[in-house]
């Protein structure tokens, strides 16, 4: 067992009479009977039954600090999803009322249906004037056309 | 005392006049070594009356296999840093580090007795890693053998070695820095 002979490397000192007082105070703790919240036992309490009450309050003291953490989180995500719902507000409309209103702005059906059913951008395909318009900008010849068309045929 | 007569009082049923003994033979070096972990006398206090109260509650499940010493230690050791890891936790939730937070606590300790050399050098140490921080403090402040240290850390005397050799660097290296 060694001394402590090198107290003077310590950068730290105590108030005065700070031990003497400190054996009295400690003396005090077999006679103290505190709840086992912090794993101190009671006098009613045995020996095998307190072992096993010590081991499971200081598992519990053990993980308090990290369920405590991850209930902190988990309420900060609650309320700031809450705030988050609340401020940014629906973009979408509800009922009856809404859907009228909003019909001129967000159409609900196809955007083209404005320009009529038969027309091209409704349909959003090649009419027969464009296909023409095309091979005539191609420069393709009508016997270039003619012999492809005989080819599909046979 | 000797540890031999305090284990036999508690056996023949003296439960408190050996525990009396312990605090007699203990608590003040228990103080000083708890004192190296926290940086402050208020927390070096308050964790040394938890400690006691860990000794006294943890009597009736000493076997007997250990040293008393070694065993009280274990424990005195194991509760600062378990107190270490709460303060980590509170820094942590506020956005701060552990080693700015006991930095803290070495500027505002009223009973901090050292020169400016030593201030930096209780710094440094809240710098370095756990294990190394515990080996250094047990080897530097309280001079015990590494046998000793590893008995109560239970860890093989090579790894301690290596532990307070690098320990050792950073911390030139930290002092360096500093005064550079």
């Amino acid at each position: 067992m060694t001394e402590i002979d090198n107290i003077n490397k310590f950068p730290f000192k105590v108030p005065d009479g700070y031990f003497e007082k400190l054996q009295d105070r400690l003396s005090h703790i077999p006679k103290e009977s505190v709840s086992s919240d912090h794993g101190r036992i009671s006098a009613t309490e045995t020996e095998e039954s307190f072992i096993g009450k010590e081991m499971a309050t200081s598992f519990w003291q053990k993980f308090r600090p990290y369920v405590a953490l991850a209930a902190s989180f988990a309420i900060a995500v609650v309320i700031g999803s809450y705030i988050l719902d609340k401020t940014l507000g629906k973009t979408k409309p509800e009922g009856t009322y809404e859907n009228m209103m909003y019909a001129d702005i967000v159409p609900v059906t196809d955007p083209y249906s404005i320009y009529g059913e038969n027309s091209a951008y409704a349909k959003n395909e090649l009419t027969q004037d464009d296909l023409e318009n095309y091979i005539i900008a191609s420069g393709t010849t009508v016997e270039q056309f003619e012999n492809t068309a005989y080819e599909d045929n046979h | 005392m000797s540890d031999q007569e305090i284990i036999r009082l508690y056996r023949e049923g003296y439960h408190e006049r050996a525990f009396n003994e312990i605090v007699k033979l203990y608590s003040e070096r228990l103080y000083w070594h708890v004192r190296s972990f926290v940086c402050s006398h208020d927390d070096a206090d308050d964790l040394l009356q938890e400690i006691f109260i860990k000794v006294w509650a943890s009597l009736p499940t000493f076997r007997g296999d250990a040293q008393l010493f070694t065993w009280i230690y274990r424990i005195a050791t194991n509760e600062a840093l378990n107190y270490l890891h709460k303060q980590k936790i509170r820094a942590t939730l506020s956005l701060e580090s552990l080693s700015g937070v006991m930095e803290k606590k070495i500027d505002e300790d009223a009973y901090f007795n050292g020169n400016e050399a030593q201030r930096m050098l209780s710094k440094a140490i809240r710098k370095l890693p756990e294990k190394q921080r515990t080996v250094f403090i047990m080897r530097y402040y309280e001079n015990m053998k590494y046998e000793e240290i590893s008995e109560v850390l239970k860890t093989s005397e090579g790894s301690l070695k290596a532990s307070y050799h690098i320990a050792f660097e950073k911390i030139k290296a930290e002092l360096k820095k500093i005064t550079d």
